[in-house]
C-alpha cells in the first residue's frame, strides 16, 4: 500500500464505528451471526481500513448481510456515438443471504452498482439496472471475493466478450462495442489497493502517444 | 452506433431485454398429477386381496405381508427427487407398494441415449423425466395411490408441500441436491433416503439420514472444503434463467454411464429401505449408515455417518404452525401475537424474495414497495408517473428489513403478496425458525395436459 493510498485516522475511526453499529443489530442463528462478523470484520480491517479509494457508507447485520461502499474507480457508462462515457466513482450494494452460504448464489444477485445509474457493460444487462453478473460463484464464497470480482468486472479487467458463450453477455450491444473498441479494455489496470490517479487508462495512453512517449 | 440510454432498455418481463445471454428460460414447475383411480379412503385388507392384481404384482409376497403394507402405506407420503436410472424405477418401487401419495421432482429431460441406462422407450427422447416416469409410475401404482410428478427444481418446491413429506428421497446427480434436500430434511424433521450408483467401481451407495433428529450427520457433513467448493450451481445469469434449464436436451451433470442392472438393484435396495422407514422398522434401517454394495464381488460395506462440526448446514429443526386464518384475515401483528413472539426481537422471511423499494426509470423517484415477489424483474406497482416500477435485485431481501417490518406491522398479509393460500411465513425471536402454514393447498401450476393422461383402468 503506497503512502497516497493511506487512510484517514478518522475514516479508520467511522468504520470501525459503523461496524460496532451493525455487531449491535446482528441478528439470526448463531452460526449466521458469527458468519457476518467475520465477514464484516473482514470487509473493514482488509478493504475499508486500508484502502482510501474504498469508503464503507452502511452495514446492516439484521436479516441478511447488506454493505453500501463506494470506490474511486473508472465505471463505463453508456457511449456517445463511438466515444465510451467513463464515469469516476462507483456506488455498489453488496447482499449475502444466509441460504448462499449452502447453495451458492446467483452471479447476478449478490452485487448491485447503484451509482451512476447507466453502466455500459457486456456483464450487466440494462433491463436490469445495475446488477453485475459476476459469473459462477461458490457457496459460502467469502463477501471480500465478491467485492474484489466486483471491482475487476466493473473496470473491465475480468469479462467475456464472447456472445456464443453460454456463461457469456448480458449486455450483446455493449459486447460488440468493447470488441470493436479494446483501446477501453481495461479501463484500468490498477488494483484496488494500489493508488489509481482518476485518469482511465485509454486516456493515458492517447496521452502518451501524442506526448510521443509511453505510458507506464 | 445509434445513441442510446438506459431508459431505452424495456423491462425484463417485456420478453425483449437487451441481453443474448446463453441458457433458456427456467421452465418453473409444471405438476402432472395422476389422481387415484380408486376413490375414498385407502383399500381394506379384504380389497386389497381381492385386488385384480397384474403379473408384476403376483409374486409381490405373502398376502399377510401385503397387506401390511397396505394398511401401513396408504396414509403416507413421499417426495423423492431425480428421476433418472435409479430416481425411475424407485418412483415405480413405491407406486407398486402403495404407498398413498407420492411426489416426484426432476427438472431434465431424456437425451437421445437415455433409454439405454434408465426406466425409457427410445420415443422418450427429449420428453420431461417427470412425465415419462410419472406415467410408467401411475401405470403400476395401486389403485388408490395419488402421483404427482414435476418437472422443475426440487428447491423451488412450495413448502406446504414439501411439509406433506413423512420421507424423502433423492436419487439426483449432484452434490448440491444432496446437501438442499438433508436441510429441508432436517428443518421438517424427516428422514432422507440416498441412493446413488458408481459406473466405473459396480457399486452401489446407499444413506439413511436421520435427520429427525439435529445431532445426527446430514450429506453435507461428509463433503470435504474441495466438494463444498466444487458443488454444481445450475444459476444462469438472470432472473429469466435463474435456474438454467435446456428445454431440448438432458442436462444433467452428466448422463448416466451406469449399467441398467446396477440402477436397478439400487433402485431396489432403496426401495427396501423406504419402506422399512415408513412402516417404522427402527431396529432394521440403516439409520445414520451407508451401505456401499459392490455388484463385481457382491462384497458389501456398512459404515457409520458422522455428524461434523465444521458442516455449514443449518442442522436446525423448525417449528411448524397451522395458521387458522387467511392472509387477507391477518398482518404480520396477528401471527406474532398467535405465535407468542416479541416484535422487537422479531424476524420474518417468506418462501419469496422480498422487495423494499423501486427506482423509476423515468423520474428517478424511489418508491416504497415492501412486497414479496415471485421474481425479479416482474412489475410490482406503478409510479405517479405512470411507469412501471419493476423488482429490481439491489432492493431485494430474503429476510425482512427491520424498517419494512415496523411499516408493515399491521397490514394485511395479502397486501404483502403473499398467495391466498397454501404459502408459510417463518418468524424468529433468536434462534430457531417458526413456520406458519396459512390454510389451503399449495399452488402448484398445472401442466396443460394434466387430468388427461390415463393408463389402462383396474377394477377394486
Amino acid at each position: 500500500m503506497s503512502p497516497a493510498n493511506e487512510v484517514d485516522p478518522k475514516r479508520v475511526e467511522h468504520n470501525n464505528e459503523l461496524l460496532e453499529k451493525a455487531l449491535e443489530r446482528n441478528r439470526g442463528s448463531r452460526a449466521w451471526r458469527g458468519w457476518k462478523a467475520e465477514q464484516a470484520g473482514d470487509l473493514v480491517d482488509s478493504f475499508a481500513n486500508r484502502t482510501s479509494r474504498l469508503q464503507l457508507l452502511e452495514i446492516s447485520l439484521e436479516g441478511d448481510l447488506n454493505v453500501i461502499y463506494s470506490i474511486d474507480m473508472p465505471v463505463p457508462c453508456f457511449p456517445v456515438g463511438d466515444r465510451l462515457v467513463v464515469e469516476r466513482g462507483a456506488t455498489f450494494h453488496l447482499r449475502y443471504d444466509e441460504a448462499w452460504r449452502i447453495g451458492g448464489p446467483p452471479g447476478w444477485l449478490t452485487l448491485g452498482l447503484l451509482d451512476p445509474r447507466a453502466p455500459y457493460h457486456p456483464n450487466m444487462r440494462p433491463s436490469l439496472r445495475g446488477a453485475i453478473c459476476l459469473g459462477r460463484l461458490p457457496a459460502n464464497v467469502p463477501v471480500g471475493e465478491i467485492l474484489l470480482t466486483g471491482y475487476h468486472a466493473l473496470q473491465l479487467q475480468n469479462l467475456v466478450l464472447d456472445p456464443t458463450d453460454p456463461e457469456g453477455v448480458l449486455n450483446a450491444e455493449a459486447c460488440e462495442f468493447f470488441r470493436n473498441h479494446q483501446e477501453y479494455l481495461p479501463l484500468s489496470r490498477a488494483g484496488l489497493y494500489e493508488v489509481w490517479d482518476g485518469r482511465p487508462l485509454h486516456a493515458e495512453l492517447h496521452e502518451a502517444h501524442r506526448d510521443g512517449g509511453t505510458a507506464s | 452506433m445509434p445513441e442510446r440510454t438506459l431508459n431505452d432498455w424495456p423491462a425484463p418481463s417485456s420478453g425483449a431485454a437487451g441481453g443474448s445471454k446463453g441458457g433458456h428460460r427456467s421452465p418453473g414447475l409444471r405438476a402432472y398429477v395422476f389422481r387415484p383411480r380408486a376413490k375414498g379412503p385407502p383399500l381394506s385388507r379384504r380389497q386389497f386381496l381381492n385386488l385384480k392384481l397384474p403379473p408384476s404384482h403376483r409374486d409381490a409376497g405373502r398376502p399377510g405381508a401385503a397387506a401390511a403394507l397396505v394398511d401401513g402405506l396408504g396414509e403416507r407420503c413421499v417426495i423423492g427427487f431425480g428421476a433418472g436410472a435409479v430416481g425411475g424405477p424407485l418412483f415405480s418401487s413405491l407406486a407398486k407398494l402403495g404407498v398413498g401419495k407420492i411426489v416426484w421432482v426432476d427438472p431434465d429431460r431424456n437425451g437421445p441415449r437415455s433409454h439405454e441406462t434408465q426406466a425409457a422407450a427410445p420415443e422418450d427422447s427429449g420428453k420431461l423425466k417427470a412425465l415419462v416416469q410419472g406415467k410408467r409410475a401411475f401405470a403400476s401404482a395401486l389403485p388408490h395411490v395419488e402421483v404427482i410428478s414435476i418437472a422443475g427444481f426440487a428447491q423451488d418446491l412450495p413448502l406446504s408441500l414439501l411439509r406433506q413429506a413423512d420421507l424423502f428421497v433423492v436419487a439426483g446427480d449432484n452434490h448440491a441436491l444432496r446437501v438442499w434436500a438433508g436441510c429441508i430434511a432436517q428443518c421438517f424433521g424427516k428422514r432422507l433416503v440416498d441412493c446413488a450408483v458408481h459406473g466405473n467401481l459396480w457399486c452401489l451407495f446407499l444413506r439413511v439420514y436421520e435427520l429427525d433428529r439435529t445431532d445426527t450427520a446430514c450429506p453435507g457433513c461428509g463433503l470435504s472444503e474441495k466438494e463444498w467448493q466444487s458443488l454444481p450451481v445450475r444459476h444462469g445469469c438472470d432472473p429469466e434463467t435463474q435456474r438454467v434449464s435446456s428445454p431440448t436436451r438432458a442436462v444433467g451433470e452428466q448422463a448416466t454411464r451406469t449399467l441398467p442392472q446396477f440402477s436397478l438393484t439400487a433402485a431396489d435396495i432403496a426401495a427396501t429401505e423406504c419402506l422399512k422407514c415408513l412402516l417404522g422398522l427402527d431396529a432394521e434401517v440403516l439409520l445414520s449408515e451407508e451401505l456401499s454394495y459392490c455388484l463385481l464381488t457382491h462384497k458389501q460395506l456398512r459404515s457409520e455417518l458422522h455428524r461434523t462440526k465444521t458442516c455449514r448446514c443449518p442442522h436446525e429443526k423448525w417449528e411448524t404452525v397451522d395458521f387458522p386464518k387467511r392472509p387477507e384475515e391477518t398482518s404480520l401483528a396477528g401471527v406474532a401475537s398467535h405465535l407468542g413472539v416479541e416484535r422487537a426481537q422479531i424476524q420474518v422471511r417468506g418462501e419469496r424474495p422480498w422487495i423494499s423499494e423501486a427506482l423509476c426509470d423515468a423520474c428517478q423517484r424511489r418508491v416504497a414497495v415492501r412486497r414479496f415477489i415471485r421474481r425479479y424483474g416482474e412489475m410490482v406497482a406503478k409510479c405517479r408517473c405512470g411507469k412501471p416500477l419493476l423488482a429490481l435485485p439491489r432492493f431485494g431481501h430474503s429476510v425482512l428489513p427491520a424498517t419494512d417490518l415496523e411499516a408493515s406491522w399491521e397490514e394485511p398479509l395479502s397486501e404483502l403478496g403473499l398467495e391466498p393460500s397454501g404459502e408459510a411465513l417463518g418468524f424468529s425471536s433468536g434462534e430457531g425458525w417458526t413456520y406458519c402454514f396459512f390454510p389451503g393447498a399449495p399452488r402448484l401450476p398445472r401442466a396443460r395436459r394434466t387430468g388427461q393422461i390415463t393408463t389402462k383402468r383396474r377394477t377394486v
